[in-house]
């Protein structure tokens, strides 16, 4: 039996590699992580009129999230209340009702009962329709136009449960004046790994990069690809309240243009650098436009420009959804370019992202050993190296290549997976954000 | 001389092609698909004009009212869309020796199936649909199956390059909505 | 709705009466609009023509002024019982029997419905 008390080890940096393969573990997380945590749900512009609506999933539960009459976003599980099929079999679409396809109990769009085929004959009055609607997301939230559920009432409110991440999250979700629209379609596919590792990874993982997508600027590129020396390459990475957020100095423009970044984003960036500063400040435009994840399973790129859930499918599966997203006031030229971009280096067959899947895929593999499971994992980069308020950066931060936010991921994780309190979880994590030092080095702004 | 008869008006998914041009077209997809079987990613890439589009569109599954939006159109998700200097790209990348979803590289093996042509929009060029059926195996016992429909075009090419035609498009609808592989690294 | 405020008189149908139903342009493009009668009516245009039928699906009880517009046919958002608008008739299960067609005549962009006798028709002035 696992001991669930000594699965993680946060302040010494340790990981039990069962977190990742135990089916029982795999149980409890749906139920104490998944069910407590904010899930994202959708982006305002895939709802784009009354009715329409994207099936997803909170976790493995299918979730249909729907604009309804009023314009508000509402979600409900997908599941009819009388067998529990599918209430909407469709990825996407606009619809009016929802009917199960089994015996045709129908839902209106917020997910409530308003027919039954024969009732009069079959149920005799003996069945009370408003007690058998679609169960309801209890909880939405829409921060910027990303709507967020969870089913739990004693998770904090999502601005709360945010916390310091929040400043990290408007440095894309609060860029534009214009704001986001994500390209029409999610992009799915299927990886045999457990899902903490693709979202410990987007939030506290640089130091993969160079050696794992050692090949994708190659296929950007047909000149000689440089990446500057590592040891001197500028960057922090943020770890709080088990979201994480982390990259180089001002990565649009100190990344070889040429394999980064198109003519078109280029020439609107440049064009609009005044209102990115207006908006986010001038230390967030710089050092904030890379991988980040929210607790749990919703991460992002800020400059490939790319979004994603890791959905999980049992201890040893993720499903990936992903979506790229523009400026919404883009020229339609610059549109197509961030898309192709976004698609070029991370998708199934990205450039970049089909390193990632390889090396999930393997480790997850070599899991099924008895002994590859009782061997520990080293969680420890950077430890005790923690700053608080570093160089305008809110929270606490450390360097780049460092795992600060991966072990407040498995902290997160673990405090919640043993069935701590929120209330608890919060106070402890306030406590320790205390005690690290606050300091401000000015941190040196590479090659801009 | 290619002819390809259309004896009927009506809508007809029956194409009477003529033997030489229906040989000459399977042939040359047969060689394009030894080319990728046996590694062969630099003459492989040959094969495309300069103004390709080498595009996989994204799919979902819709009601029936929506299906004219089952598969993505341009402006909207894509898997692949590129054009001929990133469809390079991505064979210098397999071919680099630390592409880690290549190396040790994956075996695969195309069956290409269902060759239907037709004269294209542009006098000369055919329009070539293809059904295909890709396995790969990879490392100990990683397998894939990537299965669906080609929509190419065809241009004639200079005979000293060795084949009768360069592809000018091509488009690939898989049937899976959602991928089952970790990777699509495999040229299809 | 408005019952006999019509100002040139219109062909005498027997058994009915003519009623204006509202403006052409107040129909949507993609369903019907429901008007204020029992029992219930709806008016659909669809292909250039405007018809106007009894709005309860003969299936379940539902209003196909929701349904789905397609052509000449309205499907019912419920369970996919389909109708011609033309003639009533039921074209897809689960229904079976057809609904109700009523006479429709538009005259100066208006649209006026010829229902019988025993319907109400509830006037929006009143």
């Amino acid at each position: 039996m696992v001991d669930l008390n000594e699965l993680v080890d946060s302040d010494r940096g340790r990981v039990d590699p069962r977190i990742y393969t135990d089916p029982g573990v795999y149980e409890r997380e749906l139920e104490f992580v998944f069910g407590r945590s904010w899930l994202f749900l959708a982006h305002d512009s895939q709802l784009p009129k009354t009715g329409s609506f994207i099936q997803t999933y909170m976790a493995e539960d299918p979730v249909l999230v729907v604009r309804q009459r009023d314009g508000s976003v509402k979600a409900f599980l997908n599941q009819c209340r009388h067998r529990g099929m599918r209430i909407c079999r469709a990825d996407a679409g606009v619809s009016k009702t929802f009917t199960c396809t089994y015996h045709g109990w129908a839902y209106d769009l917020e997910g409530n009962l308003i027919n039954v085929p024969l009732e009069d004959r079959a149920y005799k009055g003996n069945l009370d329709r408003e007690a058998w609607g679609a169960l309801k997301v209890p909880r939405i939230a829409n921060y910027r136009g990303f709507y967020f559920g969870t089913w739990s009432d004693e998770t904090p409110d999502f601005e709360d449960y945010l916390g310091d991440m929040a400043f990290y999250f408007d440095a894309v979700a609060d860029r534009f004046d214009s704001g986001l629209e994500f390209t029409a379609g999610t992009t799915k596919w299927v990886i045999d790994c457990n899902w903490k590792f693709a979202a410990e990874q987007f939030g506290g993982d640089m130091y993969h990069t160079s050696i794992s997508h050692a090949s994708g600027p190659i296929a950007l590129t047909d000149q000689q690809v440089v990446r500057g020396d590592p040891n001197l390459v500028q960057g922090r990475q943020f770890g709080g309240d088990g979201h994480g957020s982390g990259g180089y100095i001002y990565p649009e423009r100190n990344m070889p243009p040429n394999f980064f970044r198109g003519q078109q984003e280029h020439e609107f960036t440049e064009d609009h650098l005044d209102e990115i500063e207006a908006r986010i400040g001038d230390t967030r435009m710089k050092k904030v436009n890379n991988h980040n994840t929210i607790f749990p399973n919703f991460s992002w790129l800020g400059f490939l420009w790319t979004m994603r859930v890791w959905h999980p499918r049992g201890p040893n599966q993720i499903e990936v959804w992903t979506w790229s997203f523009v400026p919404k006031d883009a020229t339609e030229a610059l549109k197509r370019e961030i898309r192709e971009k976004a698609q070029r280096t991370f998708s199934p067959a990205g450039v970049f992202e089909t390193d990632d899947g390889e090396n999930w895929t393997e480790v997850q593999q070599v899991l099924h050993g008895f002994k590859a499971r009782q061997n520990t994992f080293h969680v420890g980069m950077g430890l005790g190296h923690e700053e608080r308020n570093a160089g305008g950066l809110p929270g606490v931060t450390n360097d780049v290549f460092s795992e600060v936010a991966s072990r407040g991921f498995y902290r997160r994780w673990h405090d919640l997976l043993v069935g701590k309190s929120w209330k608890q979880i919060q106070k402890e994590e306030a406590a320790r954000v205390s005690a690290i030092p606050e300091s401000q080095p000015e941190l040196a702004e590479g090659a801009r | 001389m290619t002819t390809v008869d259309q004896p009927t008006p009506v809508l007809s998914a029956f194409r009477n092609t003529d033997l030489q041009t229906q040989h000459t077209v399977e042939q040359f997809l047969y060689a394009e698909a030894e080319l990728l079987d046996d590694y062969r990613f630099d003459e492989w890439i040959d094969l495309f004009t300069d103004d390709v589009t080498y595009w996989i569109p994204n799919r979902e599954t819709r009601p029936i009212r929506e299906r004219h939006l089952e598969v993505a159109a341009q402006d909207e998700a894509a898997i692949i869309l590129d054009d001929k200097f990133f469809l390079k790209g991505r064979v210098r990348r397999i071919t680099s020796g630390i592409s880690w979803s290549e190396e040790p590289p994956s075996r695969a093996r195309r069956l290409i199936t269902n060759i239907r042509v037709q004269p294209a929009a542009k006098p000369g060029e055919l329009d070539v649909r293809s059904n295909f059926y890709v396995y790969r195996s990879r490392l100990e016992r990683h397998q894939d199956w990537f299965v669906g429909q080609r929509f190419d075009v065809l241009r004639p090419a200079d005979p000293a390059s060795g084949y009768p035609f360069q592809i000018a498009n091509r488009k690939i609808v898989l049937e899976q909505t959602t991928i089952l592989a970790p990777s699509l690294t495999t040229f299809l | 709705m408005t019952e006999n405020a019509v100002i040139e008189p219109l062909p005498e149908v027997t058994g009915r009466k003519w009623s204006r139903a509202c403006t052409t342009d107040e129909v949507p493009e993609d369903e019907g609009l429901l008007l204020t009668t029992l029992p219930k009516t709806s008016v659909f245009a669809a292909d250039g023509e405007f018809y106007c039928v009894d709005d309860t699906c003969t299936h379940e009880t539902y209003s196909l002024a929701e349904g789905w517009l397609e052509g000449c046919i309205v499907e019912c958002t419920l369970h996919n019982a389909k109708f011609d608008l033309r003639t009533g008739e039921a074209l897809s299960p689960p229904a079976e029997r057809a609904i109700a067609v009523h006479p429709v005549i538009v005259k100066n962009n208006v649209v006026y419905v010829a229902l019988p006798q025993n319907y109400l028709v509830k006037s929006e002035q009143a």
